[in-house]
């Protein structure tokens, strides 16, 4: 069964960008465009990895990371930021990775693969 | 020792002249003699004759008025029969006191004399004591003088002059309270006490010579501190005189020189660097005297204010935000020390300043309060200074943000492209293409918005036809429009149409509003026919432009904020600046900018433009 990785991004190039380099790599993607309406597809999908955007509308990264993970069912999900943001990457301390755009995406395969496979 | 040293006797017996003048002589006294009064006056005033024995047989007609009058200055005593004492002594007027028994007794006329000595010493005592008090009063007087005078204060208060009263012997007899400070107590001592050995070059102290040339005399001399420092002084002694015009007191009085030249000097010095700091320093001066009033302002002041000297200063800036006498200057005056606020002050033509405002004391060494000197600096400047600095710094942010975002699409382009190939997904290739001139846009955008943020420009009016402009709108972003799969309609006026505006700047804020219609568009993942419509036309004054789309469309808080420095909605990654820069466009013109959208059908932009005079009868920026 193909393992499933959440893009959550809210410009559509990147999420197109990312389920395009996953797909090709052997991945279902989910994707959301925001916090509010990533935790909708976490609850009903249930991914095994996570990449998430930092600035959103509606419900930003940070929030949504801790919502997740006062959820004991989702907090052992490993998350990899993914941002434009400086200097953020230590708002989210247990991400597995963090990666600022413009990012090599085979960089991203990389942590994808080594951590879920 | 005698009593008295001078004795005139004016009798026409030779036995009672020769009786009385023995007595005299073997008291060490010298003897005048006459046989009149009136032969008795001359030589009274000429060898200053203390006291005058008078045989009343000599003056039988004559008043003893007149006789008492003709002997001053000089005291009578009369000499009378023993027969005749009583009688004489019951038709005395009370002034006349002293009368002696003849034959003369000595004891008696010793005793007489003593008497006349005590009343002229009395008498003198009397003039020096009303002397002494002119002197005090004098000090007062000068002193309240110089509480008046504003300006020379420094000098009279910070003059140590020295008074001192001297009897004609050379000794001090009384000295003002500035003299024993500089000099000690010197009461009882010698007038050349102050005066160095040797400093004299053999002349007398400026009180001997005064005594001995009976005038004032005015010099230079070196006197001796009692902190054993010697300075020149310019001394000015006085003789008071006598009846006799005989000098009876010395007043001396002298101030240093050396102090006031060096305190001269130093004045002058701290004015010039005063006055080159005063005109030099960019922030606002005023010095206002007690009374709050301007006495002097800087170049800087006088620029933007005027010159208002003599002006009340919170007439002429009237503060606003502060509790009435508790703004900075109004303390001052209360403790004398320095105060600093942040006043809004409201200037006589209606404009309002942010100033922060420091007022500080200008005192007199002794610690009175002299002027109130009051600096500002115009903080309206800083803070918009460093709202501009925020801006920018926000601006850079946002820029520096969406410029990643960007970049990462176009990678996102070749990526797609570059797989496209190697799978042999043509689809992919056209998608890849798309995303990358996508991205490539908004990085065009962005730019150009920095640039136009940074330089912002005047407008320049020009007559156009706008039917000529609206074609020409739309030919820029006719073929991406088309190109992104959307439909673009336009629709423009039929007839010449020719409108006042800048076409350069209005062009570019219509471009930047149909690209964010088209991108939208390109972004929305909904499977319907995607449709932007430009439209142009003129309703009474106004020259309209509407753009419609029907994209995604906005919430109420989208609407809000889109003309907001540095918003940007989901889809529309830019620098923030564009709609901003679109409705700054517009309101250069005059003219208004609004939106109506509804979630899930669409948006629709309308512009209205006044119109206006000919650019040649009207300037705007």
């Amino acid at each position: 069964m193909k393992k499933k990785v959440m893009i959550i991004d809210d410009d559509p190039v990147i999420v197109n960008y990312l389920e395009t380099v996953l797909s090709d790599n052997g991945y279902d993607t989910l994707t959301a465009s925001d916090g509010l309406e990533a935790r909708e597809v976490v609850d009903n999908f249930k991914p095994d990895l996570i990449t998430l955007d930092l600035d959103m509308p509606n419900e930003w990264g940070p929030r949504f990371y801790r919502n997740l993970t006062k959820n004991k069912a989702y907090k052992n999900i490993p998350v990899i930021v993914i941002s434009g943001l400086a200097g953020r990457e230590h708002s989210i301390n247990k991400a597995v990775a963090f990666f600022a755009k413009p990012f090599n995406p085979e960089d991203v395969l990389k942590v994808v693969k080594d951590t879920i496979g | 020792m005698p009593t008295l040293s001078k004795v005139m006797v004016v009798s026409s017996r030779k036995d009672v002249v020769s009786d009385t003048e023995s007595l005299l002589i073997s008291e060490g006294v010298s003897v005048y003699t006459a046989n009149r009064p009136d032969n008795a006056a001359k030589l009274i005033k000429e060898n200053k004759i203390e006291a005058t024995l008078i045989d009343i047989e000599s003056i039988k007609d004559e008043s003893l008025t007149d006789i008492v009058a003709a002997v001053r200055p000089s005291l009578p005593i009369f000499l009378c029969n023993a027969s005749e004492y009583s009688t004489f002594c019951s038709e005395l007027p009370e002034t006349i006191t002293e009368v002696l028994r003849l034959p003369l007794a000595k004891p008696d006329l010793l005793l007489a004399l003593k008497r006349v000595k005590g009343q002229k010493h009395k008498e003198s005592q009397e003039k020096f004591s009303f002397v002494r008090q002119i002197i005090q009063n004098m000090s007062l007087y000068i002193e309240k003088i110089a509480e008046h005078v504003q300006g020379g204060i420094k000098y009279i208060d910070d003059l140590p002059y020295c008074v001192s009263i001297h009897d004609t012997n050379g000794t001090i007899l009384y000295t003002n309270n500035n003299y024993i400070e500089n000099f000690g107590e010197k009461t009882g001592c010698s007038s050349s006490d102050i005066y160095p050995a040797g400093s004299d070059n053999g002349s007398d102290n400026p009180v001997m010579s005064a005594v001995r040339q009976k005038k004032i005399v005015s010099e230079k001399r070196i006197v001796s501190y009692r902190n054993g420092l010697e300075a020149p002084v310019f001394v000015h002694a006085a003789p008071i005189l006598d009846a006799y015009s005989e000098p009876e007191f010395v007043i001396e009085v002298f101030a240093g020189t050396q102090e006031l030249d060096q305190m001269a000097r130093d004045i002058s010095d701290t004015q010039q660097n005063y006055h080159q700091l005063f005109n030099a320093v960019p922030s606002y001066i005023a010095v206002l005297n007690r009374s709050k009033e301007i006495t002097a302002v800087n170049p800087r002041f006088r620029e933007d204010f005027g010159d208002l000297t003599g002006r009340a200063f919170f007439d002429v800036l009237k503060p606003s935000g502060v509790p009435v006498d508790n703004d900075p200057v109004s303390l001052v005056m209360k403790d004398s020390e320095a105060h600093q606020e942040e006043l809004v002050l409201t200037s006589e033509d209606g404009r309002q300043y942010n100033m922060m405002t420091w007022a500080a004391p200008v005192k007199t060494p002794t610690g009175k309060l002299l002027q109130i000197l009051v600096v500002m600096a115009d903080k309206t400047e800083m803070r918009t200074l460093k709202d501009n600095l925020s801006s920018l710094g926000l601006m850079l942010g946002t820029l520096s943000h969406n410029l990643k975002g960007s970049l990462t699409g176009l990678d996102a382009g070749l990526y797609l492209i570059d797989t496209g190939f190697y799978r042999n997904k043509p689809a992919r290739i056209e998608e890849g293409l798309d995303v990358s001139k996508l991205m490539v846009d908004r990085i065009r955008k962005m730019i150009f918005n920095v640039l136009y943020y940074a330089k912002d420009r005047g407008i320049n009016y020009s007559n156009v036809n706008i039917l000529q402009f609206a074609n020409d709108v739309a030919a820029h972003v006719e073929n991406r429009i088309r190109g992104g799969n959307i439909s673009f309609e336009c629709e423009f006026p039929e007839e010449d149409l020719y409108w006042s505006l800048d076409p350069d700047l209005l062009r570019s804020a219509l471009i930047n509003i149909l690209e964010n219609a088209r991108e939208v568009c390109i972004s929305d993942q909904a499977e319907k026919t995607f449709q932007i419509r430009f439209k142009v036309y003129s309703e009474s004054k106004d020259l309209v432009f509407e753009i419609h789309d029907n994209g995604i469309g906005m919430d109420e808080d989208q609407q809000k904020q889109i003309f907001s420095i540095f918003s940007s909605s989901k889809g529309l990654k830019g620098t923030g600046l564009g709609l901003f820069i679109t409705k700054e466009v517009i309101r250069k013109h005059n003219g208004t900018i609004s939106v109506q959208s509804e979630q899930g059908v669409g948006t629709c932009f309308s512009i209205k433009i006044p119109k206006i005079l000919p650019p040649k009868d009207k300037t705007r920026k």
